[in-house]
């Protein structure tokens, strides 16, 4: 394969950013264009559901890279304009501002958008928690510890929302369909804990029930509260819907690449011959596994972005990551290495339900599927190479 | 190559530590990293910047120049 000469990265987050420097520290000499939707540099995501509404952080220290590294290492930054169109065959994108851009190689790293709530999200005091807009947006409202804020979704974002918020000294009802927080994902024995946990840190849960109705005075004025299915009202003076992302593919959906659970890939991230995906966009086939599959943690958009700079360039590596995400929740630091399913069976592994460190494993018919560490993370890392004996595939 | 390291960044996953054991450890109690090495040989120098670059919480940082 010929070295490339004109390479363009669309998306401008960690996998798309990361990607790009990937690409310089590989050798790569010749143009380098990023293009991202949002005006601001490249930031990190993560703390924008901590730090950065508790005010430890300002917008700077979120950013992914020095920003004088771009000019230096060659990179054409191109924010503030969203991609809207693919054109395989004549290698050419088409910006929202009219400009297109031909490549003879591409990275699709478009990441993903919070899901919304049509009927609720017009309402000036609902928020969600996506962009570092959002963050400023929300940090404002945890400025005033009178706030009730409403909280829509358990899941990951949901539940660090509630720990931040609690933090912060705002009243916080925490609503989710299934009956524990991150139930859908861990299961039911982590799902009883993290009840605990927040229950012991003053949260309302409201686990078990849906949301029927905003009550306001007429659509699209504030919300002044949620009624539940189960007759319950929550009043608020905020809410945030946290219910999940999908991946950025609409503007694809003319490209003729395979979309699927996003943009699907071969097991070296590879859509089609100089077309590569990375990051929450990506849907690739993990080897270890044996099936597709779309990772929306943050290790995964930098060390994917690392397989796509590499096999971009020539190589061709099956991208098999142990996959890997943390959560902090109050004071405890969450990780988990594995993939597991809410039906998977739960033992303790180290220390005891009693400690304030533990490992949990999670087990498909009795093969080790997932570790989770419950503030014990380098015990639960020591497993990793029993995680990787059991892939079937690899 | 000089490593700089943040702890109050540090999130735990041990990336660094899978990637470049000889210069990146994690402490036992709460998994966050302890730097081995603060000037690693020349042969550790790409399993450090994978680390780096890997690292979800950047809390690795790089001075190609300096010792």
């Amino acid at each position: 394969m010929n070295e490339p000469e004109r390479v363009v990265v669309v998306g401008a987050s960690a996998a798309g950013a990361g990607a790009a420097h990937a690409l310089r520290s590989a050798g790569y000499g010749s143009a380098l264009v990023l293009v991202g939707e949002e005006s601001d540099l490249p930031y990190d995501r993560p703390p924008l559901s901590k730090q950065a509404l508790l005010g430890q952080w300002e917008p700077e220290s979120l950013q992914l890279f020095d920003p004088a590294g771009y000019d230096r290492m060659g990179i054409e930054l191109m924010l503030g304009r969203r991609a809207v169109q693919l054109d395989v065959a004549m290698r050419a994108l088409h910006l929202s501002d009219g400009e297109r851009l031909t490549f003879d190689r591409l990275i699709i790293a478009t990441g993903s958008s919070a899901r919304s709530l049509p009927w609720l999200s017009s309402s000036p005091n609902v928020h969600s928690v996506r962009t570092i807009q959002d963050a400023m947006k929300l940090r404002k409202v945890f400025e005033s510890k009178n706030t009730r804020l409403a909280i829509i979704g358990a899941g990951f974002v949901g539940t660090e929302l509630a720990a931040t918020a609690r933090t912060s000294g705002l009243t916080v009802s925490l609503i989710d369909a299934a009956p524990n927080p991150l139930e859908t994902r861990l299961g039911p024995a982590v799902g009883r804990l993290l009840t605990k946990l927040h229950r012991a840190h003053g949260v309302d849960l409201r686990m078990g029930v849906s949301v029927e109705a905003p009550v306001r005075s007429e659509p699209g004025e504030r919300v002044s509260a949620l009624r539940l299915s189960d007759g319950s009202t929550v009043e608020c003076d905020a809410v945030v819907v946290a219910i999940g992302a999908i991946p950025n593919v609409d503007w694809l959906k003319s490209s003729g690449l395979q979309l699927g659970n996003g943009v699907q890939c071969d097991e070296c991230c590879r859509a089609v011959d100089g077309i590569y995906a990375a990051g929450d966009v990506a849907e690739w086939f993990h080897p270890g596994y044996g099936r597709r599959m779309r990772i929306e943690h943050r290790t995964n958009a930098a060390e994917q972005a690392l397989a796509v700079a590499t096999n971009m360039l020539g190589g061709s590596v099956p991208y098999a990551p142990m996959p890997f995400f943390w959560s902090d929740q109050y004071e405890t630091k969450l990780q988990m290495f594995g993939m597991v399913s809410r039906t998977d069976q739960v033992r303790m592994l180290y220390g005891t339900l009693d400690d304030p460190c533990f490992v949990l494993g999670f087990y498909e018919d009795d093969s080790l599927s997932g570790v989770l560490s419950w503030g014990a993370p380098k015990q639960a890392r020591q497993l990793i190479p029993v995680l990787r004996s059991h892939w079937k595939n690899f | 190559m000089k490593i700089t390291i943040y702890p109050e960044k540090c999130c735990g996953s041990g990336q660094c530590v899978m990637n470049a054991p000889a210069v990146f450890d994690q402490r036992d109690e709460d998994g966050i990293v302890v730097l081995l090495d603060a000037n690693p040989p020349a042969e550790q120098h790409a399993n450090v910047r994978r680390s780096a670059q890997i690292c979800p919480a950047l809390a690795i940082r790089i001075d190609e120049d300096r010792q």
